[in-house]
């Protein structure tokens, strides 16, 4: 049985932001900072990011995201039988999003709802436990949502807006419904790895926050509009993420094993979707180009939309889609590094069944 | 095919914390109104706090649990398919391979049964043979612990816990019978946790933490406990659980239920409603306080432990969880 995206959509915020411009209030703190780190941040920004202002963004955009889904392919709601979500941000880290997308997108009560919080890693996470709910009969349909709620929801979590890493990040959700039937795209394989270097936290009534810590540069916060507070802010003070994330040679390797569960090899991929993480993307094509895929096989729409985290692949997957740049027929990769560091990836055929 | 726990342990913490350590909070319960301070003051007799290595109570906990686990099934580390819950270090820490794949789910008090139904699923589908599950749960406050507010009334309901217990086909101490799952995104807002000010500052020397914001649980709309102790709720649910299993309700021997004290009298009821005896009900509150997602396991692992739980027993583990994201796991003991 073929299994995979039946539909797969995005939902973006309207207003968009001219990074240069908008975080132009960030220059002191990026003065402050080494030379080469000036570099590194400037070369990696996007050229614009998407912001939802409003201390309800996740929910917005995540159920936006739900709704546009289960519309495209003119679903009742009752016919999903499960829902999967992944969020970054939010304004409160208990209960996430599940409850509250179930009642709003009116899905049946006792359809199966799950929080997944794997960071960015938790869509293709949930995407395979779908898989397996679809294969196993136990569901015909499972809705899937992730959404990035980071820079405009104040609400405590999300990133730093006087931090100069800030202008890094963005807003957004996307969704998709995995099924078998009609489909737009085949899984063929999962894979997972894991190279713990350093706690994350994880379990279940925590979810991903970190510690509670105050702004990074406080002097800044008129400017980027936030109150003086404490927050569970993003901290990226570890060295060792990028020394895992970006070693050499751990794209192509661990994208190898993930072809290899297909029975395919890395030189049968068209297309690689990786996570928005500007620095490390350099690192990350010139490796796959070291293993024979040519420059253009690695896309991504980072400098578009920023970093938006646990909503990155399926944004970027549901564009190329809509702009039906993904070749009938090419293999995809969506493969992802998450803080801990673990990774996931998930190898498509696209399209990949005889509807199609 | 038969799938149901091949293993199941606790963790009990070391150190006993009685209800007396927090009569410091009297001033906060009697500023609160009338409805909430009846609420708060159904507090267990005692809960279990983790005092063992510096570090993340709950990440510590996890891993002792899972090695336990590992341990009481003679398993190695590479029998071990697919973990659900703990953190990045459990995988170091177990030995775990290279391509295990593990999963969090945030479900709140309904996480491990939950994951037992994706476990239940990886293993029937012949996905996986064996699935680990932990459930650990720092919630009895303080430095390097979780969500509990230690200057909140309501605190002394909280305490740590642990649990592990591997999911497969084989050895089997308990078959799986059902699971059934319900959702109420109504109390969305209701027991809830959000980055906040300590509830009362004044309370914090006495409590013995800093003052100052953090990742809090809250409860200053009680529509949860509400929903949740409403009259036939525990029963309707029971029910179609047992529905699925193809059991009538009088077929339980055991509901173990999650532990808010403020709803047990309503839940008795409701057995007793149905036709089943009070001691139907049974949960160890009183003495672990609310340990989360952990509750279940643990009662269930105490209970077999204490042969209250029997062979052949039917058992439910039933948890409403903050959301609400109800759970109902239907199990028969073997062992």
């Amino acid at each position: 049985m073929s299994i995979g995206f039946e539909t797969v959509v995005k939902y973006l915020p309207g207003e968009v932001l001219d990074v240069r411009d908008h975080y132009s209030y960030l220059e002191p703190a990026i003065a402050r900072l080494s030379i080469e780190a000036q570099e590194k941040l400037r070369s990696t920004a996007p050229y614009q990011v998407r912001r939802l202002k409003d201390v309800s963004a996740a929910e917005i955009m995540a159920l936006a995201a739900g709704l546009k889904a289960v519309d495209s392919i003119g679903l009742n709601p009752s016919e999903i039988d499960a829902l999967f979500v992944a969020q970054t941000g939010g304004k409160q880290f208990m209960p996430l999003l599940g409850s509250y997308l179930h009642l709003n997108l009116g899905l049946r009560k006792n359809a199966i709802v799950r929080n997944v919080v794997d960071d960015n890693t938790s869509i293709l996470d949930a995407s395979y436990v779908a898989w397996n709910f679809v294969k196993s009969g136990l569901c015909k349909r499972v809705l899937v949502i992730a959404v990035a709620a980071q820079i405009g929801g104040q609400t405590g979590f999300g990133v730093d807006l006087t931090d100069p890493l800030a202008q890094n990040y963005g807003d957004g959700a996307a969704a998709a419904i995995v099924s078998a039937q009609n489909l737009k795209c085949e899984f063929l394989s999962y894979h997972f790895e894991s190279y713990p270097v350093r706690p994350r936290t994880g379990g279940t009534l925590i979810a991903n926050i970190g510690r509670v810590r105050p702004l990074a540069n406080p002097d800044l916060a008129v400017k980027a509009g936030v109150e003086d507070k404490p927050g569970a802010y993003l901290v990226l003070d570890d060295p060792l993420f990028d020394q895992v994330a970006g070693r050499r040679g751990l794209i192509s390797e661990s994208l190898g094993r993930a072809l290899k569960k297909a029975g395919l090899g890395l030189q049968d991929v068209q297309l690689v979707i990786a996570p928005h993480i500007g620095h490390l993307e350099p690192g990350w094509m010139l490796d796959l180009q070291a293993a024979g895929l040519p420059q253009e096989a690695y896309r991504n729409l980072r400098s578009r939309y920023g970093n938006t985290a646990a909503a990155d692949l399926l944004i970027d997957v549901a564009e190329f889609a809509e702009e039906s740049s993904i070749a009938k027929k090419s293999v995809v990769a969506l493969w992802t590094p998450c803080v801990g560091v673990q990774l996931a990836a998930l190898i498509l055929r696209w399209p990949g069944s005889p509807y199609e | 095919m038969k799938v149901g726990f091949e293993t199941l342990v606790r963790c009990v913490p070391e150190e006993v914390i009685p209800k007396a350590r927090f009569d410091y909070l009297q001033p906060a319960l009697a500023k609160l109104p009338l409805r909430l301070q009846e609420q708060f003051s159904i507090v267990p007799n005692e809960v279990r706090k983790y005092r063992g290595e510096d570090g993340d109570r709950a990440e510590l906990m996890a891993i002792a649990t899972a090695r336990e686990a590992l341990d009481a099934s003679g398993l190695q580390p590479s029998d071990i398919d697919y973990v659900i819950g703990g953190a990045v270090s459990l995988h170091k820490a177990l030995g775990l391979g290279l391509d295990t794949p593990m999963l969090n789910i945030a479900n709140c008090c309904a996480s491990f049964v939950d994951s037992c139904q994706i476990a239940w699923n990886l293993v029937e589908s012949g996905e996986c043979r064996r699935v680990l599950i932990v459930a650990s749960a720092a919630l009895a406050g303080g430095p390097n612990g979780g969500t509990t507010d230690l200057t909140d009334a309501i605190a002394p309901i909280f305490g740590d816990g642990a649990a592990a217990a591997i999911v497969s086909s084989q050895n089997l101490k308990c078959e799986f019978l059902s699971y059934y799952g319900e959702t109420d995104g109504a109390c969305y807002r209701s027991a809830r946790g959000e980055v906040r000010p300590l509830a009362n500052p004044e309370l914090a020397e006495a409590a013995g933490v800093p003052a100052g914001p953090g990742p809090y649980f809250c409860m200053d709309d009680i529509s949860y406990i509400e929903v949740a102790s409403e009259k036939g709720y525990l029963r309707n649910s029971l029910e179609k659980a047992l529905d699925k299993a193809g059991l009538p309700l009088s077929a339980l021997d055991v509901v173990i239920c999650h532990h808010l004290g403020d709803c047990e009298a309503s839940w008795t009821q409701d057995l007793v409603d149905a036709g089943l005896p009070a001691e139907t009900f049974q949960n160890l509150r009183l003495q672990t306080g609310n340990t989360g997602h952990t509750d279940l396991p643990t009662d269930l692992a105490q209970f077999v432990h204490d042969g209250l739980v029997r062979p052949d027993s039917v058992v439910a583990l039933w948890v409403p969880g903050a959301g609400i994201s109800l759970g109902c796991l239907v199990l028969r003991w073997l062992a």
